[in-house]
C-alpha cells in the first residue's frame, strides 16, 4: 500500500493508535491541532521530532539510523547483524511514535537529524563493486593505503587530503583510487564507497560499539542476596532510619539557623554568600556538601524561601510538627521533584540556592535511577558504572550534558545515601515506598522512635531529651532554653537569657516552673528553681510603656479613689505604681475631670515644670484696612519725580555722545569713546570717526581703526589729537 | 530493652546513669570518648579526633568503637559517624617512626599516598631527610617531636615506635611499709610504662604522686620532675623520701632559690621558662643528666616553652600526670603528640564510690549587698565592678559568719583580693599565706594545719595548686578568677582527700547576688554539677548558726 504523504498515512491509523501517537509525544497536543493534516504537520517539525528523538533509548536511536541507513527494517537488521524480529519490534515502537511511516519511510527531519551519512555509511553506489573483487583488491594493498582506507571504515565515509584529486598513482590515494577503494568527490575530498566500508567492518555493523538492544542491568550477576556479614548485618535494618533521621535534624539545624538570623540576603544569583554557607557550617558543624544538600531540600521541600534574602516559611512550623517519618518524606519528595543539583552549588563560581545550581536534566535524572533502583529492590548488590550505561542506554543524549555522566551519577549516589535510599552498595528497603509516596510499611515506622514528651533537668541547668521530643515540647524548650546538642536526643541549657525570653513570650515563673515539672522525668532541680526566681525577679524591675498623660500624688488613698470612679475609666486612667497613675486622654480633660471630682491639680508641662494657668483667652486686635492707612503725597511725587530724572539723565548721556560723534565726523575732529566692546567691557580709546552710517561707525586712531555699532556707543567727548 | 546510650550527630554521647546497663556503658565508652559532663542523671561524653587516636594507641580498634556504640546505642546510630569513626581512627598508625637498623630514625608508612601527601605539606619539609626507599623516609632525630606535632595537626598522627634510651640507672624501689600502692595506681603506672610515654589522667586528691613513684621505680632511671610550683616541689621531695628507698640526698631541688641536680631533680615549671636576655639559661637542665624518665606534674598547665623543649626529649620517657585533659589554651594536640596519648583514666565518681577521695557538698551562699554597696556597684565603670561584687563588704560578714558556724573542723578561706583577705585575716584573727609570705613560713603554716595545730587558715591564690591539705573539711570561697574550670578542679582538689571519720567535705562559694559576680558563679555550678557534685543555693540568711 502507498500513501501520497505523512498526513495521507495517518489518515489511515486507527483511532487508538493516533491516542498513542500524542500518548508518546505529548508536545503534539499543546495547543490541540485542528486536524489529522495539522497533527501530521505538527509531528514533522524539526522541533517535535527532535524532541521525540531524545525520548528514544539508545537501541530505538540506533534502528531508526539503520533504518535511514540500510532503507528498510530488514536491511536495518543487516546493518545491526541481528535478527529481523528484535529490529521489527523496535521499528514498531518508531512507527507508534511517528517517526516511521509507510514502507519503512523516515520522517525527512529525522533524517537530516542523523546527518548525511547515517552509519558512516556512504549513499549506495550506483554500480556496486563485488566482494570477490574488494577482497582481491584489499588484500594487494600497501600498508600506507589501508590504514588510510582504515581510517575511513567506521564513518564518517569522507575524508580531506589536499590535492587528492592530482596524487601520483604510487601514493595510497593514488593506490586506493585505481583500485576503486576509494573515490575522488573534488579536488580535495575522497570517499570510501558504501560496500567497500561495509565489507571492511569486522564485526559487519553499523557502529563499532555494539548497542545491545535490552538495557544494560544495574545489580550485580549474583541473584543471592547481599553478602552481609557481622557489622553490616546489623546496620542494614537501621541504616535508613538513621540516615533519614540524621538529615532531618541537619536541615533543621540549617532552617533553624536561618530563622536564627536577623536577614540572610542573598548574592546576585540570589543564592548564598561565602561567608553565610561559613558562619552556617560553624553554627552547625556540617561539611559544605552536606549545608548544599540540606539547604537546597530545605528548600525544595518548601521550608526556606530565596528570593532577596532566606527566609523561613510557614510550612517549616507545620513540617516540625509532623512524624519523623512525614518530614523525612517531604524531604525525599522535595528531592525527587527538584530540578536542582546541590553538588553544582558548591563548585567555584557557584552558591547554595544560587544559579548555578539550577539543573534541568535533575528530575529526569532523579526519576531514571529510582526507576531502576526500584527495579532491582534491596538485597541485590548494585554496581554504579553500571547506572552510568544504563542511563546512557534509556537517553544518549544524557552523555552528551556538560557535566560527565559518571560524575553526575557519583553525585547522585552520594544524594541518594545521605537520603537513606541507598546503603553500602545496595538498595533500602524503604526506597520503595518512600519514592512512591506510599505509607511506610511498619516494620520500617516501628524503626523511627516514638517522639518523647518528657525531658530530664539536671542541676547543670539542662534538660536532656532520651529521645525525639515531640513537637509543642521541642517548641517550648528551644523558646526557654538554648539547643546544645541535637542528634537522636536533644540538649538544652537554660541560661537566664534563655528563661527571660520565656518571660517576654509571657509566661510567668509559675507557669514555667510547673509547665517543667510536668514534662519533666525528674524533679525541679534547685539551681534551675533559683534560676527562674532570680530571672522572674529581675524582669520586669524596669518597665517601659506609653501613655499620654500622668497623674502623680503623695496621697494614695486619693489615687485609689481616683482609679475607682467610672469617668476615670473612660479616659483610661489606671494606677502604675503607688502615687502615680497614668491615662489614655488628653491633660486637659484629665485635669477637667479631676476638678469636677473636686481635686486642684496642677498641670505639668513635659519637663515636669508646673504649668502656671493660663491668662484669659484674648485675641491680637484686628489690623487697620488699607484704605484707611494715611498716604504721605509729597513723598509718592518725590519718588516719581526722582526716577523720572534718573531716566532722563541717561538718555541724555546718549543723546549727547551721538550728537559728538556725527559732529567730530563731519568735523574730522577727535573724541575721546567709551564703548562697550565684544566681550561686554567697557573700552576708552581717542579716535576720529572716519565714516557713518546704519548705526554703525568706522573710528581711527592710535589704537588702530574698527568698526563700532553706534549703540554700544556709551559716551563721546571732544579731545585732541593724540600725541 | 533500648540501650542507655543515645549517640547524638554532633558527636556527643548521652549516658543515662540510671539505667541498669549504664556501668557497663560507661567502662565500654570510657576508652575512646571524653567525659565532658557528669551531671546526677545524664552525662555527656564527647568523642574527639584525639580521643579515638588516643583510644587507637591504647589498642582499641575501630570495629570495637562502632560495636560498643551500636550495642548501647538506644536508637539506630547515622551510618555516616560509624563510617567517620573508622576513618579516623584508621589514620593513626598509617605513618609509624621506627629505629632503622642501619639509618636510624624513619618515618615508615605502608600506605604510599599518605605518606606521599605529608611529604609534600611545607611543613614536613625540613623536618625529614632523604627518601630510603618507597615506604621510609630518614627523619632527624632532633626533630622527632616536631615531625609528631605536625603530622598530628596534619590528621595522620604518627605511632611512635621509636623506642627509648633508658637513661643513667638508678635504683629506685617503693618502700611499701605501712601502705600500699591502691589498685588503680598500680595500673596507671602500668599502663604507662607498657606505653612506653603518656598521660595518666586521675582526679586531684587521688594519688598521682604514687603513681610517679611507681613509675619511677619500674624505670629504675635517673628521673627530671617537673612542677607548677616550689611548694609543690617541696611535697614531691616528702612524699618521695616517706614512700621510696629514695634519701633526700639523692633528690635535688632547682628551683628559684636552689639549684641541685642529683639523680632524682624536681624542678619547677618558672624556674625552666625564666628567660635572660632572650634565652632559657636553665635549658641545660634537660641536658644535665641521662635522664631515664621525665615526669610532668598538672601536664594541663604546662607552659608553652615547655612544650617546645620537650619536643626534642622524645627519646627519653615521658609521663604526664593531670587532673583534666582540657587545657585552657585548647593545646591538647601537643600534649597527644609531644608527652604522649593517654594511658590511664579513671572518673572521679568511680574513685570517690571506691572511698579513695571524699564526696564534697557544694554550696553557693548568696549574699544581698547592702542598699550603698548595690548604688556603688551600679554606678561603677565595668572594669571594677568584678572586684566590687567579689570582694563586698557583706561577703566578707558572710564568710565570718560560716566561719563561726563550723567553728570546731579545719577550715580554708580562699579568696583573689589581698585586702578582702587581709581584713578577714584580721576579723578571723588567722594567719593568712599570700603571695608575699615567705616559703618557710608557708611549709610551716601549711605543716600546723596538717597536723591540726591551727584549724583556720586563709589563703589567697597562691594555694591553688599542687598543695595538699587533706585535712580541711571546709573550704569557703570569697572571690575567686572569674569562674576558672581549672581553679575549680584545684579548689575542690584541696578538700577532696578523704577525711579519717568518712565527714562529707563542704565547699561553700559566696556570691554576691545580682552582680556580675553571680554570672561567674552560673560557671562554677555548671562545672561542679557537670562534674557529678551535689550543688546547692542557700540565702546568706540561712546560713546555720
Amino acid at each position: 500500500m502507498t500513501w501520497r504523504s505523512y498526513a495521507d498515512w495517518w489518515r489511515s491509523r486507527s483511532e487508538d493508535e493516533l491516542i498513542d501517537l500524542v500518548r508518546l509525544r505529548p508536545d503534539l497536543a499543546h495547543p490541540a491541532p485542528e486536524d489529522l493534516a495539522d497533527l501530521a504537520a505538527r509531528a514533522a517539525t524539526p522541533s517535535s521530532v527532535a524532541r521525540a528523538m531524545r525520548h528514544l533509548n539508545a537501541w530505538q536511536l540506533a534502528v531508526l539510523e539503520a533504518i535511514v541507513a540500510g532503507g528498510t527494517v530488514d536491511d536495518a537488521a543487516v546493518l545491526l547483524a541481528t535478527d529481523r524480529s528484535t529490529v521489527a519490534s523496535a521499528s514498531a515502537d518508531l512507527v507508534r511514535r511517528g517517526l516511521v511511516w509507510g514502507d519503512d519511510q523516515v520522517v525527512r527531519e529525522a533524517r537530516i537529524a542523523l546527518g548525511p551519512t547515517p552509519g558512516g555509511l556512504a549513499s549506495a553506489s550506483a554500480q556496486p563493486m563485488d566482494e570477490d573483487r574488494i577482497d582481491r583488491a584489499v588484500s594487494d594493498l600497501p600498508e600506507s593505503a589501508r590504514a588510510l582506507l582504515d581510517r575511513l571504515v567506521w564513518g564518517p565515509p569522507t575524508g580531506r587530503i589536499t590535492g587528492a584529486a592530482n596524487r601520483g598513482p604510487r601514493t595510497p590515494v593514488g593506490v586506493l583510487t585505481a583500485s576503486g577503494l576509494l573515490r575522488i568527490l573534488d579536488t580535495d575530498t575522497v570517499e570510501i564507497p558504501r560496500e567497500v566500508a561495509w565489507r571492511l567492518r569486522s564485526p559487519r555493523r553499523l557502529h563499532r560499539e555494539a548497542v545491545s538492544p535490552t538495557p544494560p542491568t544495574i545489580s550485580s550477576a549474583e541473584t543471592d542476596t547481599l553478602g552481609l556479614t557481622g557489622l553490616r548485618a546489623r546496620l542494614s535494618v537501621q541504616t535508613a532510619v538513621a540516615t533519614a533521621t540524621e538529615l532531618v535534624h541537619d536541615v533543621e539545624a540549617c532552617v533553624e539557623w536561618v530563622a536564627a538570623q536577623e536577614q540572610v540576603a542573598t548574592v546576585r544569583d540570589g543564592g548564598l554568600a561565602a561567608r553565610t554557607v561559613a558562619a552556617l557550617r560553624s553554627a552547625t558543624g556540617l561539611v559544605v556538601e552536606r549545608v548544599s544538600l540540606c539547604v537546597e531540600l530545605a528548600a525544595a521541600a518548601g521550608l526556606l524561601a530565596a528570593s532577596h534574602q532566606v527566609n523561613v516559611t510557614t510550612a517549616y512550623d507545620l513540617w516540625l510538627a509532623a512524624p519523623m517519618v512525614e518530614r523525612w518524606q517531604s524531604l525525599v519528595r522535595g528531592w525527587q521533584t527538584m530540578s536542582r543539583w546541590p553538588a553544582h552549588g558548591i563548585v567555584s563560581g557557584g552558591h547554595i540556592l544560587g544559579e548555578a545550581a539550577e539543573f534541568g536534566p535533575a528530575r529526569d535524572l532523579r526519576g531514571a535511577t529510582l526507576a531502576a533502583l526500584t527495579e532491582v529492590g534491596p538485597d541485590r548488590q548494585l554496581v554504579t558504572a553500571r547506572l552510568v550505561e544504563l542511563l546512557a542506554w534509556q537517553r544518549p543524549g544524557r552523555s552528551r550534558m556538560p557535566w560527565p555522566l559518571p560524575e553526575l551519577v557519583a553525585e547522585l549516589w552520594t544524594e541518594l545515601h545521605a537520603i537513606g535510599l541507598l546503603r553500602d552498595e545496595g538498595v533500602t528497603t524503604v526506597l520503595l515506598p518512600a519514592v512512591s509516596g506510599d505509607v511506610l510499611p511498619t516494620e520500617v515506622t516501628a524503626h523511627f522512635a516514638e517522639p518523647v514528651a518528657e525531658v530530664i533537668l539536671q542541676a547543670d541547668l539542662t534538660a536532656v531529651a532520651p529521645g525525639q521530643l515531640t513537637a509543642d515540647a521541642a517548641r517550648t524548650l528551644r523558646l526557654l532554653g538554648d539547643q546544645e546538642s541535637r542528634g537522636a536526643g536533644a540538649v538544652f541549657r537554660f541560661t537566664a537569657a534563655s528563661v527571660r525570653r520565656g518571660f517576654d513570650a509571657g509566661w510567668s515563673a509559675d507557669e514555667i516552673r510547673s509547665w517543667l515539672a510536668e514534662h519533666s522525668v525528674t524533679p525541679l532541680p534547685q539551681p534551675l528553681d533559683y534560676l527562674i526566681d532570680d530571672t522572674a525577679r529581675l524582669h520586669g524591675s524596669v518597665r517601659v510603656g506609653t501613655a499620654w498623660c500622668y497623674v502623680r500624688t503623695d496621697d494614695e488613698a486619693q489615687a485609689a479613689a481616683l482609679v475607682s470612679r467610672p469617668e476615670a475609666r473612660a479616659l483610661g486612667l489606671r494606677q502604675i505604681a503607688p502615687g502615680v497613675l497614668v491615662a489614655d486622654s488628653e491633660p486637659e480633660q484629665v485635669v477637667a475631670l479631676l476638678r469636677t471630682l473636686g481635686l486642684h491639680p496642677a498641670a505639668e508641662d513635659a519637663q515636669g515644670r508646673t504649668v502656671t494657668a493660663p491668662d484669659p483667652l484674648r485675641v491680637a486686635p484686628p489690623s487697620p484696612s488699607r484704605a484707611h492707612r494715611p498716604v504721605d503725597i509729597d513723598e509718592i511725587v518725590g519718588a516719581v519725580l526722582e526716577r523720572d530724572r534718573h531716566r532722563a539723565a541717561a538718555a541724555r548721556a546718549v543723546t549727547d555722545a551721538l550728537t559728538a560723534v556725527r559732529t567730530a565726523h563731519a568735523d574730522g575732529s577727535w573724541l575721546r569713546l567709551t564703548y562697550v566692546g565684544d566681550d561686554g567691557t567697557s573700552h576708552d580709546t581717542v579716535a576720529r570717526p572716519i565714516t557713518l552710517g546704519s548705526g554703525i561707525v568706522r573710528i581711527s586712531g592710535p589704537d588702530g581703526t574698527r568698526v563700532l555699532p553706534l549703540a554700544r556707543v556709551v559716551s563721546a567727548l571732544p579731545t585732541g589729537p593724540p600725541r | 530493652m533500648p540501650g542507655p546510650l543515645v549517640v547524638q550527630s554532633d558527636r556527643t554521647l548521652l549516658l543515662e546513669v540510671d539505667h541498669d546497663d549504664a556501668g557497663q556503658c560507661r567502662i565500654d565508652i570510657a576508652p575512646f570518648a571524653e567525659l565532658e559532663r557528669a551531671p546526677e542523671h545524664i552525662h555527656t561524653y564527647r568523642i574527639t579526633p584525639l580521643g579515638l587516636w588516643n583510644a587507637r594507641a591504647a589498642g582499641h580498634d575501630a570495629e570495637q568503637v562502632v560495636d560498643t556504640l551500636l550495642r548501647h546505642s538506644r536508637y539506630p546510630v547515622p551510618p555516616s559517624l560509624l563510617i567517620d569513626i573508622a576513618e579516623t581512627m584508621d589514620r593513626y598508625g598509617r605513618l609509624r617512626i621506627e629505629q632503622h637498623p642501619t639509618h636510624g630514625l624513619v618515618l615508615v608508612s605502608t600506605d604510599l599516598a599518605v605518606l606521599t601527601e605529608v611529604l609534600r605539606s611545607a611543613k614536613v619539609k625540613g623536618l625529614v631527610g632523604s627518601r630510603i626507599d618507597e615506604h621510609t623516609v630518614a627523619v632527624h632525630p632532633s626533630e622527632r617531636g616536631h615531625l609528631k606535632q605536625v603530622l598530628l595537626k596534619l590528621g595522620w598522627p604518627a605511632e611512635d615506635l621509636a623506642g627509648y634510651v633508658d637513661g643513667e640507672a638508678h635504683a629506685i624501689e617503693l618502700d611499701t611499709r605501712g601502705w600500699q600502692l591502691r589498685p588503680y595506681q598500680r595500673l596507671a603506672a602500668e599502663g604507662f610504662w607498657h606505653g612506653g610515654s603518656g598521660v595518666v589522667v586521675l582526679p586531684c586528691g587521688a594519688g598521682k604522686t604514687l603513681v610517679g613513684a611507681a613509675s619511677m621505680a619500674l624505670a629504675g632511671a635517673t628521673t627530671l620532675i617537673l612542677v607548677t610550683n616550689t611548694v609543690s616541689a617541696r611535697q614531691w621531695k616528702t612524699e618521695l623520701v616517706a614512700r621510696t628507698s629514695l634519701t633526700e640526698d639523692e633528690i635535688g631541688e632547682y628551683s628559684g632559690s636552689k639549684k641541685e641536680i642529683r639523680p632524682v631533680t624536681i624542678a619547677t615549671y618558672q624556674v625552666i621558662t625564666t628567660k635572660r636576655n632572650g634565652i632559657h639559661p636553665h635549658l641545660e637542665l634537660f641536658s644535665a643528666r641521662d635522664w631515664g624518665l621525665v615526669i610532668y606534674d598538672e601536664v594541663h598547665l604546662l607552659p608553652a616553652p615547655v612544650f617546645r623543649m620537650t619536643a626534642d626529649l622524645q627519646a627519653r620517657r615521658r609521663l604526664g600526670l593531670t587532673a583534666t585533659l582540657v587545657r585552657e589554651d585548647g593545646r591538647e594536640g601537643d600534649v597527644f603528640s609531644l608527652i604522649g596519648p593517654k594511658r590511664f583514666d579513671a572518673p572521679w565518681k568511680d574513685i570517690e564510690d571506691q572511698g579513695w577521695i571524699a564526696p564534697a557538698d557544694c554550696v553557693e551562699v548568696r549574699v544581698t549587698l547592702t542598699d550603698s554597696e548595690r548604688m556603688t556597684y551600679a554606678v561603677a565603670e565595668p572594669d571594677v565592678k568584678y572586684r566590687l561584687a567579689a570582694s563586698a563588704e557583706s561577703k566578707t560578714e558572710a564568710a565570718i559568719e560560716l566561719v563561726h558556724a563550723h567553728a570546731g573542723v579545719p577550715r580554708l578561706v580562699i579568696g583573689q583580693y589581698v585586702d578582702q583577705l587581709d581584713e578577714l585575716a584580721e576579723r578571723l584573727d588567722a594567719p593568712l599565706i599570700k603571695g608575699d609570705t615567705p616559703n618557710s613560713r608557708r611549709q610551716q603554716l601549711f605543716e600546723q594545719f596538717r597536723t591540726g595545730a591551727i584549724d583556720l587558715l586563709v589563703v589567697s591564690k597562691v594555694a591553688n595548686f599542687s598543695i595538699d591539705l587533706p585535712s580541711a573539711q571546709i573550704a569557703i570561697q570569697v572571690s575567686g578568677a572569674f569562674g576558672s574550670r581549672q581553679e575549680e578542679a584545684q579548689r575542690l582538689g584541696r578538700i577532696l582527700r578523704p577525711k579519717a571519720d568518712g565527714v562529707t567535705a563542704r565547699f561553700y562559694a559566696v556570691v554576691s547576688r545580682d552582680t556580675v559576680d553571680a554570672d561567674f558563679a552560673q560557671h562554677r555550678q555548671r562545672f561542679l554539677a557537670e562534674q557529678g557534685y551535689a550543688y546547692r543555693i542557700i540565702d546568706a540568711e540561712e546560713i546555720p548558726g
